[in-house]
Formats: C-alpha cells, sequence, structure tokens
C-alpha cells in the first residue's frame, strides 16, 4: 500500500514534469525572436523566398494549430523534420546520440573512479591528521569543481591534441577521440564527489557501528569496504540525477570544443539556426532522460532507505 | 583521410595578387583575393605523393557550417553548401577567379545580350548516375530555378527583378537559351549560380534534400551530416582536364574557428579556412594565408521608417562620423577583416574608391556637432537607440554601442543569434534603430544592394527593410542593370555615391576568410575555394 501510493506520487509527479517540459520548450522556441524562415531562405533571399519557405515550414499556421501538430506528433513518436536538413528529428537524435552517450559513460566511469576513491583518501588522510593533504585536497578538488568545463576543454585541447598530439583535435568514432571530451566533462562533477564521499565518510567513521567494528579490531579492508564503503556511498545514489544532469549539461558545451557530432552540437546549431524542431527534440529527449533518471534515483532511494519514501511521498 | 604526424612548421611564398580598381576583367582578378600562398610542413608536397604544381590526389578540407540541403536551389548558401555544390553540381558557365574571365562549364560557347543568353551545350553530359542529361533536361533545372513558387535564393540575382521570359532547348542541336523581361547586365554571371539539378532530382525534390543529384565532376559516396562527407571525382565529360582536380576529397564540417585551426596545425586537415582570431595564432605559427574576400562590405544600417530618430539624416551622420572603421574591425573579426569606406568592396565589379571620401570620417567633434543640429545632446532631448547584434560580430556591437555612449546617446543593444537579428531587422514586430549588416553576397555585382536599399522593388521583408527614401538611388539602379560598357559602372557607383551621401548606409568592415593549405596553393572566394585551382607547392 505504502510503496503503491508512494510510486503513484512520483509518476504523478514525473507526468507534470514532463508536460510543463514539452510546453515549455514548445514556448520558449517559437517565442523567441528570430525567423527560421529568413535563414532558411537565406539573409540574401527575396520576399517570395522566404513566404514559401515559412509555407514548406509550416510556420505560417498560428502557434496554437502548431503545438497542438506537434503534441499530436510527439503520440505518434514524431518529433518533426528538421528545417536545415528536411530530416527527420528522430533520424537526427539517432544519428547523434551515440557519441553523447559514449562521452557521458566514458564520463560517468571517470566520475566513479576518481571521485570515489580520491574522497575515500580524503577522508582517511584527514583522519589520520595528514594535515597536507587535506589542504592540498580541499584546494584542488575546490578549484577543479568551479572552473567551467569549456575552458577544462580548450586547455585539455590545447596540451594533449595541439602541443603533444597524443589525441585527435576533433571528430569521434574512435575511443581515443572521447578520452579528451570525457575527462573535460569529468573533472568537475568528480571533484564535487570526492569532496562529498570524503565528508560523508567522515561522519560515517564517527558513527557507533563502525567504532565497534573497529573495536573488533577488524582488518583495514574490511572496516572500510564492508562497513564504511556502502554507508558513505548512499549519499552518492542521491546525487545520481545531479551527476547526470552535470554530464549532459556538459557534453553540450565539449561537444563544441572538440567538434563532436553529438547531440550538444546539434543543439547549439539548432539554436543558431533557429532549427526549432531539432532545438525541441532534444531539449525534450535530455529533459525526460534526466526526469527519468531523478525519479529512478527516488525509487531506489525508497528501497535502500524506506524512510525516504515517508519522507517524500 | 590522409594524416600527417609533426607539428606543421610552415614557410612563407608566394606573391600576392593585387587588388586593384578597375573594370572588367581585372576587378574580377581582384575577386578570387588571388592570393597565391602555401602553407608546407616539413614533409613538404611529397607527401601528396604527386609532382610539384600538381593538384594532390588526396585532401581533406574542413568547411565552416555542414550543407543545409543538397537542393541546391533552396539552401541558405552558406560555406558548407556552396562548397559541397562546386563539387556535386555543375553550371552552364564558370569564373576563372585568377583572371576574373567567364570559362567554360556545361556549355562550350553562348552569346550575350542584355536580356538573353545563348548557349551551345557541350556534347554527350550525363549525370554522375550516368543517366544522360540533354539540353531539354538543363532547361527544366533552370526553369525550376526560375519559378517564383520554388523560394530560391538566386532566382533574383540571377536573372534579375522581372524574371524569366522564355526558355528554349534544343537536344538535337544541344543548344539553351534564356530570355528575361527586364535588361540584366550580369545575366552571365547570374548564370554560374544556377547549379543544375539532373531529373531523379526534380522528380523528387523531396528526397533533393538528403540525396544530391548532380552532374558536378564529384560523386558524394560517404555522407555524415554535420560531421564529414566523403566525394569521388568522376570521368564527368563536363571537365576539360579531370588532373585538375584531386581524385578525392574528404569534406569535414567543424563549426569552431579554434577547432578548424588546431585541425591544421597538427595536419589532421590540408585545407581550412579561420575567420577569427585564430587566423593570428596560424600566421604567428608561420602560416600565410590565402584570403578569401567578402563581396560588398559589413555595413551599419538605418531603420527610416517615419517617427525613428534615424528618420533624421543629421542622426545618421552623427552616428556615422562616431564609429572608426578600423576600430570596428578590430572589435568584430579580430583584425581579420579589413576597414573599408565604401559599400562595394575592391574585388566588386563598379568598385569605386574615390566614393569611400563620401563617407563621414571619424570624427567626434563632427559627431557631437550633427547631434546637436538634429536637437539632442546638451540642451537638447537625449537620443535613445536600439542596437541589434548577432554573436559572429564578436565585440563589434559593444563598440559601437560605446562610442554611441560617449556622444551621449543611450543605447540599448540586442544581441542574440543571426537568426534573432535578422527577424528583428525584416520583422515588424519589435523596434531597433541600427545593425551592422552583413550585406556580404555571392554575386561579384553591384546588384543585390538594390533588394536592400532601393524601392523600387517594394518594401518589407528583405525588400528595403530600413525603409530608405533615396529617390536618386531609385533611379540609377532602375536605369543601371540595363546599361552596358562604361555607362554600366558610372551608374551603379553613382548610386553607391548616393547612398554615402545621404548616409543611408555606413561601411565599416570588409569580412575576410583567412584560407590555409598545408604545401598548397589556390583560388578562394569567401565561402568557396576553387577546387580546379587545388596545387601542391612543393613547400
Amino acid at each position: 500500500m505504502k510503496w503503491r501510493m508512494f510510486l503513484r506520487a512520483r509518476l504523478a509527479r514525473l507526468a507534470y514534469v514532463l508536460t510543463a517540459i514539452t510546453v515549455l520548450t514548445f514556448l520558449m522556441v517559437h517565442l523567441a525572436p528570430g525567423d527560421p524562415a529568413r535563414l532558411v531562405a537565406g539573409m540574401d533571399a527575396d520576399d517570395n523566398a522566404v513566404e514559401v519557405a515559412r509555407q514548406n515550414l509550416g510556420l505560417d499556421r498560428s502557434l496554437p494549430a502548431q503545438f497542438v501538430s506537434y503534441v499530436g506528433g510527439l503520440f505518434r513518436g514524431d518529433l518533426g523534420t528538421s528545417f536545415a536538413t528536411r530530416q527527420p528529428v528522430t533520424a537526427e537524435i539517432a544519428q547523434k546520440i551515440g557519441p553523447t552517450m559514449e562521452l557521458a559513460l566514458i564520463g560517468m566511469v571517470l566520475i566513479l573512479l576518481v571521485g570515489i576513491p580520491l574522497g575515500l583518501l580524503g577522508a582517511v588522510s584527514t583522519r589520520k591528521g595528514g594535515r597536507t593533504f587535506e589542504v592540498l585536497f580541499s584546494s584542488g578538488t575546490g578549484a577543479m569543481a568551479a572552473i567551467p568545463q569549456y575552458l577544462v576543454a580548450t586547455f585539455l585541447a590545447f596540451l594533449f591534441a595541439v602541443t603533444w598530439q597524443i589525441f585527435p583535435v576533433a571528430g569521434a568514432g574512435a575511443i581515443s577521440a572521447a578520452i579528451l571530451p570525457a575527462v573535460a566533462i569529468a573533472v568537475r562533477p568528480a571533484a564535487a564527489i570526492a569532496r562529498l564521499v570524503r565528508v560523508r565518510t567522515l561522519e560515517v567513521l564517527e558513527t557507533p557501528y563502525v567504532r565497534t567494528a573497529r573495536s573488533k579490531r577488524l582488518p583495514a579492508w574490511k572496516l572500510y569496504g564492508w562497513h564504511v564503503f556502502p554507508n558513505a556511498i548512499t549519499t552518492m545514489l542521491a546525487m545520481g540525477g545531479v551527476l547526470f544532469a552535470s554530464l549532459i549539461g556538459g557534453a553540450v558545451i565539449v561537444e563544441q570544443v572538440f567538434a563532436r557530432p553529438g547531440l550538444g552540437t546539434a543543439l547549439v546549431n539548432g539554436v543558431l539556426l533557429g532549427d526549432y524542431p531539432v532545438v525541441q527534440g532534444i531539449v525534450l529527449l535530455l529533459g525526460f532522460s534526466v526526469v527519468l533518471v531523478n525519479a529512478l534515483v527516488d525509487i531506489l532511494l525508497g528501497v535502500v532507505d524506506p524512510r525516504t519514501m515517508e519522507a517524500g511521498r | 583521410m590522409k594524416l600527417r604526424s609533426g607539428k606543421a612548421t610552415r614557410s612563407t611564398h608566394h606573391a600576392a595578387g593585387g587588388v586593384r580598381r578597375v573594370l572588367g576583367a581585372t576587378a574580377a582578378v581582384a575577386l578570387a583575393g588571388s592570393v597565391l600562398a602555401a602553407c608546407g610542413d616539413g614533409g613538404g608536397a611529397g607527401d601528396y605523393g604527386v609532382a610539384v604544381g600538381e593538384a594532390p590526389p588526396e585532401l581533406t578540407m574542413v568547411v565552416r557550417n555542414d550543407v543545409d540541403t543538397f537542393d541546391p536551389m533552396l539552401t541558405a548558401a552558406e560555406n558548407g553548401a556552396t562548397q559541397m555544390y562546386e563539387a556535386i553540381y555543375d553550371t552552364l558557365v564558370r569564373r576563372d577567379l585568377s583572371t576574373g574571365e567567364y570559362t567554360s562549364g556545361m556549355a562550350d560557347s553562348w552569346d550575350v545580350s542584355i536580356d538573353r543568353i545563348d548557349f551551345q551545350l557541350k556534347a554527350d553530359l550525363t549525370c554522375s548516375d550516368g543517366t544522360p542529361l540533354q539540353p531539354s533536361d538543363i532547361a527544366a533545372s533552370i526553369e525550376r530555378l526560375a519559378d517564383p513558387d520554388t523560394g530560391s535564393v538566386y532566382t533574383g540575382r540571377v536573372f534579375g527583378a522581372g524574371g524569366v521570359s522564355e526558355i528554349v532547348a534544343d537536344d538535337e542541336a544541344d543548344t539553351l537559351s534564356v530570355e528575361v523581361n527586364d535588361p540584366h547586365s550580369d545575366l552571365l554571371d547570374g548564370m554560374r549560380s544556377a547549379f543544375i539539378v539532373c531529373p531523379a532530382g526534380l522528380a523528387d525534390t523531396e528526397a533533393l534534400a538528403t540525396e544530391p543529384q548532380g552532374s558536378g565532376p564529384y560523386r558524394l559516396v560517404e555522407s555524415n551530416r554535420g560531421t564529414s562527407y566523403t566525394l569521388e571525382r568522376w570521368d564527368s565529360p563536363a571537365v576539360e582536364d579531370l588532373t585538375d582536380l584531386p581524385e578525392r576529397i574528404t569534406m569535414r564540417v567543424v563549426t569552431a574557428d579554434a577547432t578548424r585551426a588546431n585541425l591544421f596545425e597538427t595536419g589532421q586537415a590540408d585545407l581550412v579556412s579561420v575567420v577569427g582570431r585564430d587566423a593570428r595564432r596560424l600566421e604567428e605559427s608561420g602560416g600565410t594565408p590565402i584570403r578569401g574576400e567578402a563581396a560588398q562590405s559589413d555595413a551599419l544600417v538605418f531603420n527610416q521608417r517615419p517617427g525613428f530618430a534615424a528618420e533624421d539624416e543629421n542622426v545618421r551622420r552623427a552616428i556615422a562620423h562616431a564609429l572608426d572603421s578600423e576600430a570596428y574591425t578590430n572589435a568584430a573579426s579580430f583584425g581579420v577583416g579589413e576597414p573599408i569606406d565604401t559599400a562595394y568592396t575592391p574585388n566588386l565589379d563598379c568598385y569605386d574608391a574615390d566614393n569611400g571620401a563620401l563617407k563621414p570620417q571619424f570624427d567626434m567633434d563632427a559627431a557631437r556637432a550633427a547631434l546637436e543640429d538634429a536637437g539632442y545632446g546638451p540642451g537638447g532631448e537625449t537620443l535613445r537607440l536600439r542596437l541589434v547584434g548577432y554573436d559572429n560580430q564578436n565585440s563589434g556591437p559593444d563598440y559601437v554601442a560605446d562610442t554611441l555612449r560617449q556622444l551621449g546617446i543611450e543605447v540599448e543593444v540586442r544581441n542574440g543569434t543571426l537568426a534573432q537579428a535578422a527577424g528583428i531587422i525584416y520583422g515588424e514586430s519589435e523596434p531597433w534603430d541600427i545593425f551592422v549588416f552583413p550585406l556580404i553576397s555571392a554575386a561579384p555585382n553591384p546588384y543585390p544592394l538594390v533588394t536592400k536599399m532601393s524601392s523600387n522593388l517594394g518594401e518589407g521583408g528583405s525588400y528595403n527593410f530600413g525603409r530608405v527614401r533615396n529617390d536618386e538611388y531609385d533611379d540609377l539602379t532602375s536605369r543601371a542593370p540595363g546599361a552596358t560598357g562604361d555607362e554600366r559602372c558610372e551608374l551603379w557607383s553613382a548610386a553607391e555615391a548616393s547612398l554615402l551621401e545621404r548616409v543611408d548606409l555606413v561601411p565599416l568592415m570588409w569580412s575576410i576568410a583567412s584560407y590555409y593549405g598545408d604545401g598548397l596553393e589556390f583560388e578562394a572566394e569567401y565561402r568557396t575555394v576553387d577546387l580546379r585551382s587545388i596545387r601542391t607547392t612543393g613547400e
């Protein structure tokens, strides 16, 4: 019963957020100043050419009529046709989602592999009175968490692609082309995660059950691996949605720097060209995926810790 | 794709072709910005595996934006699309960018008058898919271009304001004639923008958007939209010497200037263009750019609708005096472009350097005086202006705003994308006062400016969006397209002078794209490289 109510509340919230994203995305791109017909026809085009483009794009219809048509298309899995390339938006997204997902996945692995061990190390070092490491950890992760991702990307490209030529400057396909952009989007969240894990681990180390475990003279690997880490890591789960959104947001910017043909590049180009259907489609997809990940995290948290189910219902 | 390792170290080379103000062919020499230069790496032309002076067998070039559509009549005609059309579509005539002369395309010869052009076509023309291309097929393609319902950006440019009266093809005699309604002295030049679409493309114009159907020297063998395209040369009967062209071209799409520069610097691209500050970086590392010059300048334009401040010539004059072309060029292009005082650029037919003296020169005292004459400034009311800018102009709009504020003018800046700026300028819903308009055109003649500045063609949309009322300009530009010989340029030059005298526009910058070739020399315009001109230098 408790579960049913919890899930119903979560699904209702999900439906509400998805509807809001759909409406806001549509309004956002249509109410922004600009004339896509003008750009599609060309800045040099005469009135007639612009008017023909407007009719071809369906922009001569009223805004409500366009919205009804758009929502109707969504229910049929039709996100419209790109103004710029005349291809279905679903085909555009299918072509470009691969490089972005690859980036997000490698970025996630890097965050987990670097952020969590670094945070644990920071906590252990602090507990053992390692003052120098603590200062280095705090200042280092603080700086990393504050630097914008496009700056990290530019720096990495200059150093590893242009100067030392270890990795490709741009493109996608080979795994080597994904390394630098993945590092660029992972640095900031990894630093934030490391700081979070450190604080949470220090808290867990002060709990009675850890003190009890320590009094049993358990080996360090068992103490940290079985008692400290699992308890500290639940905090990470709550961060999952935020982390995912951060990766996606980072990918949008970083893909531009590395000319990576992913959703981020397509989104920026769509905004510049006034290509409404592509912008709407990608924003919807990204928004939906972030909302879905958050909903999954909520449900997982409810499983792991039923108290959150009570509080969040 | 050919990759070379090692950081490129470049040597400088080659003399620059001049840019001179003369009529006819010499003016077209400048059109190409025919600076021959090359940027070779340590490996030299041996990397291409051919003798010096030959076309490289394979080439990786990077374009600044994606191909918007493979339908050459419905494009917005930016760099990526026009470069692609040069490869996969053909035209009846071409223009040699190094000499400015018209050369054979699909037509062997032609006879042109002020309102008619008769072509003798090459025999046995075929499309790149192997299907025969008859004169009547070419006529059908031109008819589609001429049809106002097609909505092509090229229609007015190719056929003039009056449109086409008759197209006649004779499949037996391999001839084709095009007659226009109004005299149009740039008819021959217009025909080099009339890309011919093969019958399969005309039969399904919807599919044409994604599947090219041309007869140009290249076939598209691989396409990754937004990323890269692979083109392979085929034995087109329209090409006189196939060895003029690389056998295979990989065309990568990279929108970021810095990334294009990085690709070139690391040897991952043979030919790139840069339009911003990264050109300086490449020059500092030894590269010598080949200039891709825009036709027509970037100029400040005004909203002269009744009730708007810029309706008053004194206001326009004050603003013009306040702006320094050189400072604007540095702010807008990091100095890659060139400051200019004329609307027609030196590579344009009928360019007249003397007209530059008619533009109000940078003089803040004169600006204050003109502003006071208009009733603003000390003792008068405060002038408020709405300036529209867009992202590609870098700090240009900020420079304009800051300078005008020094005169006590309140300036509201609306920066956005080009799409947003165009929406404001061409629309009626949002008020605006001034905008630095990129008047860049693909046509090397003054005609395209008429659609923006004359009220002869109508108003609204792209026709006279600033509601300019210049009777002298209207009169001169109604006569210039029908004039020939010396009279033609006299009329066009006088028309430009009338715009500058009335301060209907304020030329500020000549846009330049800096092209870099790795051990290559070639001819380039602002938006395209002539693929037939690419040669190895051995450096």
